[in-house]
């Protein structure tokens, strides 16, 4: 292989690589793609010829999907609870994070620990419970009670993460802020948050996407049609429209699209937030 | 800070070993929500599983380990812990070598690496509810993709009811799961691999290793920390599956496809409190030993080798 | 001077906090709290969109009581009960509420006290008369009456008219015609039973017409505990019958794989020819704009010596939450049983009102025939057997039956399976 250039060697060698990636690439998204052109089907042809590309583009699909099934409503319940989430979690965890990185006091290798535990148990083991109590605090059944238990379900894993991130800046930082009459507060506000921008944009793209997505929770907690997030009101949705093909699949994209469009905006962000932490 | 602080006129807040009380209000909005909604309805969930439930609210009525010995007692609840632990077995396996192989060939290449990426990890931003309808028509026995596509390709013999054969409902709703967790181990093993240093795989290219003598003898033991990671997180997702399996299958046909998560949740739905929150229990005590026994295990094995 | 700025700034950003929390935490509240005759209602017991058409027209009518609708109750049966229970038990449940399946549910709630007792309601308002007994029976507890009956469905087989004309088929008279209708369907190429038990409920709900079609007032008694599950001879009869739709290559393929509502595509198709259900269907069929003609006949009973006529009953029933309201509350249930807004339901849901059942004339051929029959026979009208069961033992039903159609169990292994199921339930209660 003397006789052939660097590259083309180097091309060569990788053929096979782009070969299987091609195809994995295919065989994953192959069912995105089908999702998304049976929504432009009406339902004769979904019925009768499931692979055909649709004969003609029905965006009506959607505008049935949208207004006849309130979809709108849904839309944006899961603005606003994932938004707030989103705000509250990066707020707190920030604040708490800083406080366990860099501050001494009795206690914070212990509550830090206790934050911990939290990410040990799965999902189920809390439900009864928080049932209950969200009645006794008349939080079921309303959007900002599900804001709570979200904030509460990211906390861990924010702080983690950020905890991790804090420890890295150089103690010089805050000491010569406090020489120029910083307090801690207006470090964390004025310098430490501004230079987290990237961790916390990560954080935030990481928890909007387990927000935006939660459903066991949502499904136990919320019992009216216009209080119900988009994944909840999908389901409530396909109860009662699966005859209606072309409106399941425009549906199932409505509830997909702001996650794919996020996705495509901040994939770097997102991949990050899963990777810092696995890799601390 | 001291000096600023004298500067302004003012005297130091207290003497020196006096408690400073900024840490804990820095803390204290988190805690608080954290420990309401978070970690409270996990210890009263242990504590309240030894107790009889009247609808919602628990009583005082101690009810021992009857609940415990009623789940343990219960072929339902056996059985969907069978399935979750089946479950567990393949999830360690496919979704993770999946995501290992993408990301060693997505190293190797130079160009459109962002690209494959995005388009291999896109399935692991859905919600599951997305998933599983996505799933349900693929799998749907007459106007679904899957049969169609068999029959196409000549292989119409291999048709099946995905969902609706019992021997065949819980590997279905496996292969859903798979398409939406692989791409989570490929990002991670990625990175996990852009942090081993080039020098070791361009000294292996010089001794001639092949391509899977490289991974063998360099690549996974590399990436030991990150199988740990990637595996424990595998445990976590299997061990507490719901919405996939809850909207393909309800756990159906016969339970053939039932998991701990829909038995807790069906248990709740019929006000069943007691046996809830004790299956609960027995799957986050399964949970905790089985993560921290792992990662104890792996720490105990990197150590002494 | 620094420090006392961050105290203040801290202080207040722990001030708004709190502020947020306790606004968030009873916003619910207060927004509810408002307007004494506001009537919350989570459901009228017919199609949404009658509902609240019906919600409308009464808001219009009435300055003094308000309704203010919520669409809550749309998801699988267990999910809506257990989500009304709960809400009920704390106090954040509906003012009035329709649809209530009469039966365990009912009795639950009269046990925990969350229902008003409407003894009274009825005598003043004259409603006892107008209510035939064996329907003012199901809702009567220890001599107290807790629910109005809303509506009666008698459950039928709808089929495809043009396709029964095309092969020149008759509606059966008796089972035995029935499986010889099947037969002669299958051998045409069509589907006779339209089959759909991934979804829950249905599954528990088609084995029991079959049981109780075969097994009558007997199935009662196992359904209540009396009788031990495998003890009913009848019962057998009843799941061999059912279990044959599937086996004998009546029903569709994959039975177990589709939902109920993925099912009757077959039928709006044309692909299946009939389908068992219940008068609510004809709205939902009509919306899917079939090319064919709908007719419907009852089902034979599987035992010709059942003392059962029809399968079906009431449909669902009004009650008022303990918490509620009073005097508004009955304002919107005096409405709700006038013959007005009953006749009303006849024509655009083609429900029949319990408390009337006069059926007019006008109304489309299907309706008529469905809700003239239905009211012919309102005196051998019984109940939706699976009321009956509590939610845990009703929910495994769902997947014992999918246990049994999909060849895992037979029916003598049902009938045990049911047995330790049930009792299993009745020994922690």
């Amino acid at each position: 292989m003397e006789f052939l250039g660097k590259s083309t060697q180097r091309r060569l060698r990788s053929t096979p690589f782009y070969l299987v990636l091609s195809f994995a690439t295919v065989v994953t998204l192959v069912p995105i793609v089908w999702v998304f052109a049976s929504a432009l089907k009406s339902n004769k042809e979904i019925r009768e010829n499931p692979l055909a590309l649709p004969a003609e583009w029905r965006f009506q699909n959607y505008i049935d999907a949208w207004f006849g099934a309130s979809f709108d409503e849904y839309f944006f319940n899961s603005i606003f609870i994932t938004v707030a989430s989103v705000a509250i979690v990066l707020f707190l965890s920030s604040l708490a994070a800083y406080a366990f990185a860099k501050m001494r006091f009795p206690g914070n290798q212990m509550i830090f620990f206790v934050f911990l535990v939290g990410m040990a148990f799965p999902l189920s083991a809390k439900l009864g419970p928080l049932l209950s109590l969200m009645y006794e605090l008349n939080l079921a059944n309303s959007r900002f009670g599900l804001i709570l238990v979200y904030v509460a379900g990211s906390l861990p894993f924010a702080i983690l993460m950020l905890r991790a991130f804090f420890q890295g800046f150089p103690q010089e930082l805050e000491d010569s802020a406090a020489l120029d009459g910083c307090s801690r507060f207006q470090f964390y506000w004025r310098i430490l948050l501004p230079l987290s921008k990237p961790s916390l944009m990560a954080l935030g793209i990481f928890v909007f996407m387990g927000t935006w997505n939660e459903f066991f929770q949502a499904l136990l907690l919320i019992n009216e049609d216009s209080k119900r997030t988009l994944p909840l009101g999908l389901t409530a949705f396909q109860d009662e429209y699966f005859t209606d093909f072309a409106l399941s699949f425009a549906g199932i994209n409505i509830t997909a699209v702001p996650v794919i469009i996020v996705y495509i905006m901040f994939q770097r962000n997102l991949i990050e937030g899963i990777t810092v932490g696995s890799l601390k | 800070m001291a000096q600023t602080l004298s500067a302004a006129g003012k005297p130091r807040a207290g003497p020196r070993f006096r408690l400073d009380l900024m840490p804990y209000l820095f803390i204290l909005p988190a805690v608080l929500i954290y420990v309401v909604f978070n970690l409270g309805p996990v210890l009263a969930s242990f504590f309240f599983s030894f107790f009889k439930w009247d609808l919602l609210a628990p009583t005082t009525e101690f009810a021992g380990l009857d609940h415990y010995t009623f789940i343990l007692n219960d072929n339902r609840f056996l059985n969907a812990l069978g399935h979750n632990f089946i479950f567990l077995g393949l999830a360690v396996v496919i979704p993770v070598s999946m995501g290992l192989f993408l990301a060693v060939f997505i190293y190797e290449i130079r160009r459109g690496r962002v690209v494959f990426r995005a388009a291999l990890f896109l399935p692991a931003i859905f919600s599951g509810v997305v998933i599983a309808y996505v799933w349900k028509w693929i799998y749907h026995s007459f106007a679904g993709v899957l049969n169609a596509v068999l029959e196409a390709i000549g292989l119409g013999a291999f048709t099946q009811l995905w969902l609706g054969d019992h021997n065949l409902a819980l590997y279905s709703t496996f292969v859903a799961y798979t398409w939406a967790s692989f791409g989570y181990s490929m990002v991670i093993f990625l990175a996990g691999l852009q942090d081993i240093s080039t020098d070791i795989f361009d000294a292996a290219r010089v001794d001639g290793a092949n391509f899977w003598q490289k991974i063998f003898y360099i690549t996974i033991p590399c990436l030991y920390d990150v199988f740990t990671f990637v595996i424990t997180l595998r445990i976590f997702t299997a061990m507490g599956i719901f919405g996939v399996v809850y909207i393909l299958t309800g756990g159906g046909p016969f339970y053939s496809s039932d998991v701990i998560d829909i038995y807790v949740f069906r248990m709740i739905g019929n006000f069943e409190m007691g046996w809830a929150t004790a299956a609960a229990s027995v799957n986050a005590v399964i949970v905790v030993i089985l993560t921290t026994g792992f990662i104890k295990f792996r720490e105990w094995r990197s150590w002494s080798s | 001077m620094i420090s006392t700025s961050f105290g203040k700034r801290l202080k207040k950003l722990t001030c708004v906090f709190l502020v947020t929390l306790l606004l968030g935490a009873f916003g619910l509240n207060l927004a509810g709290a408002q307007d004494s005759t506001d009537i919350l209602v989570w459901g009228l017991g017919y199609a949404s969109n009658y509902d609240e058409l019906l919600v409308e027209r009464f808001n219009e009518g009435h300055d003094d009581v308000n309704i203010v609708y919520e669409d809550v109750l749309t998801g699988e049966i267990s999910e809506n009960n257990q989500k009304l229970r709960v809400a009920m038990e704390n106090e954040a449940g509906p003012d009035v509420l329709g649809g209530l399946d009469v039966g365990a549910n009912l009795q639950a709630l009269v046990a925990t006290g969350q229902v008003r007792d409407l003894t009274e309601f009825y005598r003043e308002s004259g409603l006892i008369e107008r209510i035939p007994d064996n329907l003012l029976s199901q809702v009567t507890i220890e001599g107290r009456i807790y629910a109005i009956p809303q509506n009666l469905e008698s459950v039928g087989i709808f089929y495809n008219k043009d396709a029964f004309a095309e092969l020149e088929l008759e509606t059966p008279a008796s089972f035995e015609e029935y499986v010889d209708l099947l037969e002669a369907v299958k051998d045409a190429g069509y589907y006779g039973y339209t089959m759909g038990l991934a979804g829950g409920w249905p599954s528990a709900l088609m084995a029991s017409m079959f049981m109780y079609s075969s097994a009558g007032s007997e199935y009662i008694d196992v359904l209540s505990g009396t009788q031990p599950w495998p003890d009913c001879e009848n019962c057998l009869d009843g799941l061999y019958a059912f279990q044959g739709m599937a086996t004998n290559g009546y029903a569709n393929p994959d039975p177990l794989g589709i939902d109920y509502n993925q099912s009757l595509d077959l039928f709006y198709q044309g692909q299946s020819i009939m389908v068992l259900n219940g008068p609510w269907f004809i709205n939902d069929a009509n919306l899917a704009e079939p090319d064919f003609e709908i007719g419907f006949f009852y089902l034979p009973a599987v035992n010709p010596a059942t003392d059962i006529k029809t399968l079906g009953g009431i449909g669902g029933s009004i009650v008022i939450a303990e918490y509620a309201p009073v005097d508004a509350a009955f304002k919107v249930v005096e409405w709700l049983t006038t013959e007005e807004v009953a006749v009303q339901a006849l024509r655009e849901s083609a429900v029949l009102p319990a408390f009337s059942i006069e059926v007019p004339e006008d109304i489309p051929d299907l309706y008529y025939q469905i809700a003239s029959e239905t009211a012919a026979n309102v005196d051998k009208i019984g109940f939706w057997p699976v009321t009956y069961l509590a939610p845990k033992v009703f929910g495994d039903m769902n997947q014992i039956v999918q246990g049994m159609i999909g060849g895992m169990l037979s029916p003598e292994e049902f009938l045990d399976e049911m047995q330790a199921t049930h009792s299993a339930y009745l020994a922690e209660n």
